[in-house]
């Protein structure tokens, strides 16, 4: 038997890791979307809905997140540098780091402990933490890419190499920190910078995390699975080089009719329109990599979820600017809508193609075939199905407190109380929760399957 | 890896290529507004926060009320109407961090100060469903316990905020739910009239005064913004005496109209925004009927409220 290298050991670790976070995250966010219709459940101090919000944004953007896309991004480098990595016991020791500072952090935030910014939520001892392994990640993957085999560098390496500079840059200054206690701070920055800064931070957080890392995977795994060259080089370095530029002027889409100067939400709006051109161009390449053998979307199981995943980008990055706009932000700014927008975003295009990503890895690993492609399609409906019921609750809820909140009597008052319009969510709510369930279902179809895909690589390698 | 000038095969250029391509909008659209002073201007009136009112503020950071409340009233005349004027850049000096949030649960609470007494607010924090029973906020009854002194005393010398011992003496003496309390009650405090549309109690509408039909929709909205106070039936609660004892005999109906429309400081909300004048109208109607009705079933004579007679009775006409 042939024993596993020590990179493959480093990108399984990362998987095994992502999916614990992922099942805490996915079921406390089952539980915060009942409490949004019975505050009975609600229970003490440390499981309110106030706090527990927190641990599952942080925890499944952490812990799932980010933990997936070391992972994938060990592997998809030395695939593409053609070399092992330059440092794999610190990739190990980094690994340990990870999960500590996850454990620790989701401990914090059930302890109250938060900054109150959005996604930046972690006390500033965490972030130290934080900054730590990120430049240990950074270490890893410049200097394996500086020391590659292989001469040209596929584009899904700038993806991961421009994550790694943004999200340093980023979490850094929008963490800065006056310092009170070892559990306490406050932002350095006050009133309007505060919140133009954290929403510099929190939009590109959504840009390098959840952006540029999932089109790393979209333009090394679709090729890969489909065996189907991409379509175009130059649209996607086009496209590449656009997208990054254009995600930082963004942010203040966020604030728009807040107090931040009008030239400033105005520029952010702008961006953030043109932006859906970048966004369009890897949707579109995605697509016509396809385009000569669709046939591949029934014959080869992971196609869909690349080809589903990049759909839900191009209506994430169509739906996005648009909520920008003042009509539209007027509306459902504040509403169920954003949630929904998010959770589009990330159930359908994060999930998708990070869960496709990992099938492939884990058979190349363990030299096998996909234990049931029957399991996978089944996770891959569940979650599509979860996915898109729990945004369209999300959207039409949001769009019916948005308009009742505006909605005015002949005399000029308003026509609902605020109590009327938020009980009228509920049923939405109620069945949020439903889908959601199912689309947790399915995710445990993912990982009865990725990991019976382990034992049974395991059980053919040991026999032979 | 030589030969090739492509910049996509050296990464030391590619990777400064691509620092420089993010620092761009990074620069002009974050540091840049960091020296600009339209970014941070300061009302006359905002001061810094006193120790009980931080300490306050961090319990709201803590529990994560910002996940659920806003602190940002949009120039738009829906949000004006029912929460209060717009929100100003020279109030945020202070906020740090801001606390805008970006999620409307619950309501709005950029100008929540004043607009309920002390003790309302302590008992809705413990139990919001006792004043309205379908919400969905949490009970915060845990926080009935002795606030961190020390927490913030740290937390005023860390900002350099002004204090005495006193204050933070204050703040040892109080529970949390006080503390959060204090901080509640001064959220919107800078700007003196909180409410934007108001009624001028000299000058009210009166041409509804003469009503005699209360609708069935009216004794839904009594129940739904009045009997967490007052009671289903008037009766009274923790929070507020019964009708037949606040409500004098005979009373003057523009009094108790101006009353429900403006509010009462740390009292009582205004209704001014989220109900038509014929409401107001219907539910005085509605509050004189149950304080009749308590005192016929009693048959006590209820002592008139000496501070009516300071009403100019020429309001009803």
């Amino acid at each position: 038997m042939k024993e596993m290298s020590i990179d493959s050991k480093i990108v399984m670790g990362y998987i095994y890791s992502s999916l614990f976070w992922g099942v805490i995250g996915l079921l406390i966010g089952l539980l915060i979307s009942i409490q949004m219709w019975d505050p009975a459940f609600n229970f003490g101090e440390f499981f309110t809905f106030g706090r527990l919000r927190t641990v599952h944004t942080n925890v499944l953007a952490y812990g799932l997140g980010i933990g997936a896309e070391m992972g994938v991004f060990y592997y998809i480098i030395t695939k593409l540098t053609k070399r092992t990595l330059l440092f794999p016991k610190l990739a190990m020791i980094n690994l340990v780091i990870f999960n500590i500072g996850i454990l620790a952090g989701t401990i914090t935030l059930f302890m109250g402990y938060t900054q109150s910014l959005e996604y930046a939520e972690f006390e500033w001892p965490i972030d130290i933490g934080v900054v730590i392994i990120w430049v240990l990640f950074a270490i890893n993957v410049i200097g394996t890419v500086a020391t590659r085999k292989e001469k040209h560098m596929y584009v899904s390496l700038w993806y991961i190499l421009v994550t790694v500079v943004a999200v340093a840059i980023l979490y850094i200054v929008n963490n800065l920190p006056i310092i009170v206690s070892l559990t306490k701070s406050y932002h350095i920055f006050s009133g309007l910078n505060s919140a133009n800064v954290q929403w510099w931070y929190g939009h590109n957080a959504v840009g390098f995390l959840f952006t540029t890392p999932i089109l790393a995977m979209f333009y090394y795994f679709l090729p890969k699975s489909t065996n189907m060259p991409i379509y175009s080089h130059r649209l996607s370095i086009i496209s590449f080089w656009s997208l990054v530029f254009m995600y930082l002027w963004t942010g203040a889409h966020h604030l728009v009719y807040s107090p931040i100067p009008d030239w400033l939400q105005t520029l952010g709006i702008v961006f953030t329109i043109v932006l859906i051109a970048p966004s369009w161009g890897s949707v579109i390449n995605g697509y016509m990599t396809v385009q000569p053998d669709w046939s591949k979307m029934n014959s080869q199981y992971l196609t869909k979820f690349f080809i589903l995943g990049i759909t839900f980008y191009g209506l994430q990055t169509l739906q996005g600017p648009s909520q920008g706009l003042r009509a539209i932000s007027s509306l459902i700014h504040f509403t169920d809508w954003v949630p929904g927008h998010v959770h589009m975003g990330t159930m359908g295009w994060v999930v998708l193609v990070t869960t496709a990503s990992m099938y492939y890895i884990v058979t190349k690993i363990y030299n096998t075939t996909i234990y049931s492609e029957k399991l996978a399609n089944t996770h891959f409906w569940l979650v599509l199905i979860g996915q898109v019921v729990f945004s369209i609750t999300m959207w039409i809820t949001g769009i019916r407190q948005g308009a009742m909140w505006k909605s005015y009597n002949d005399d000029g008052t308003l026509m609902y109380t605020f109590m009327e319009t938020l009980v009228g969510n509920y049923p939405y709510w109620q069945m949020r929760t439903v889908a959601g369930a199912v689309f947790i279902v399915g995710m445990l179809f993912f990982l009865f399957t990725l990991i019976m895909t382990v034992v049974k690589g395991k059980r053919e390698q040991s026999s032979k | 890896m030589s030969k090739d000038n492509s910049i996509y095969s050296k990464i030391i250029p590619l990777v400064i290529a691509m620092t420089v391509v993010v620092l761009v909008g990074t620069v002009i659209t974050m540091a840049m507004p960091l020296l600009r002073d339209d970014m941070h201007p300061k009302l006359a009136s905002t001061k810094e926060y006193t120790a009980i009112e931080l300490e306050g503020r961090n319990i709201y950071q803590r529990e994560g009320c910002v996940n659920c409340h806003s602190q940002m009233v949009r120039p738009l005349t829906a949000d004006v109407v029912r929460y209060g004027d717009y929100t100003k850049a020279g109030e945020e000096f202070y906020e740090r961090p801001f606390l805008w949030g970006s999620k409307r649960t619950g309501p709005d609470l950029a100008r929540n100060g004043g607009r309920y007494s002390d003790e309302w607010q302590i008992m809705h924090l413990k139990e919001p469903t006792k004043f309205y029973p379908k919400t969905n906020m949490p009970s915060y009854a845990f926080l009935d316990r002795p606030a961190n002194a020390v927490a913030a005393e740290k937390s005023m010398k860390a900002l350099g905020y002004p204090y005495t011992q006193e204050d933070i003496d204050k703040v040892a003496n109080s529970t949390e739910l006080e503390v959060l309390t204090a901080y509640l009650q001064s959220l919107g405090s800078d700007i003196p009239d909180n409410m934007y549309v108001k009624v001028n109690p000299d000058d009210y509408d009166n041409t509804m005064a003469p009503m005699s039909t209360i609708s069935p929709e009216t004794k839904i909205a009594f129940v739904d913004n009045c009997a967490g106070c007052h009671g289903t039936e008037g009766e009274g609660t923790d929070v507020a005496a019964p009708f037949s004892d606040v409500i004098p005999d005979p009373v003057i109906d523009g009094y108790l109209f101006v009353s429900v429309a403006n509010g009462i400081p740390y009292t009582m909300p205004s209704h001014i925004g989220i109900m038509t004048k014929r409401r107001m109208w219907e539910l005085v109607l509605y509050a004189k009927e149950l304080a009749n009705k308590k005192r016929t079933a009693t048959t006590t004579t209820t002592a008139t409220n000496s501070d009516m007679s300071a009403v100019d009775s020429s309001v009803n006409k």
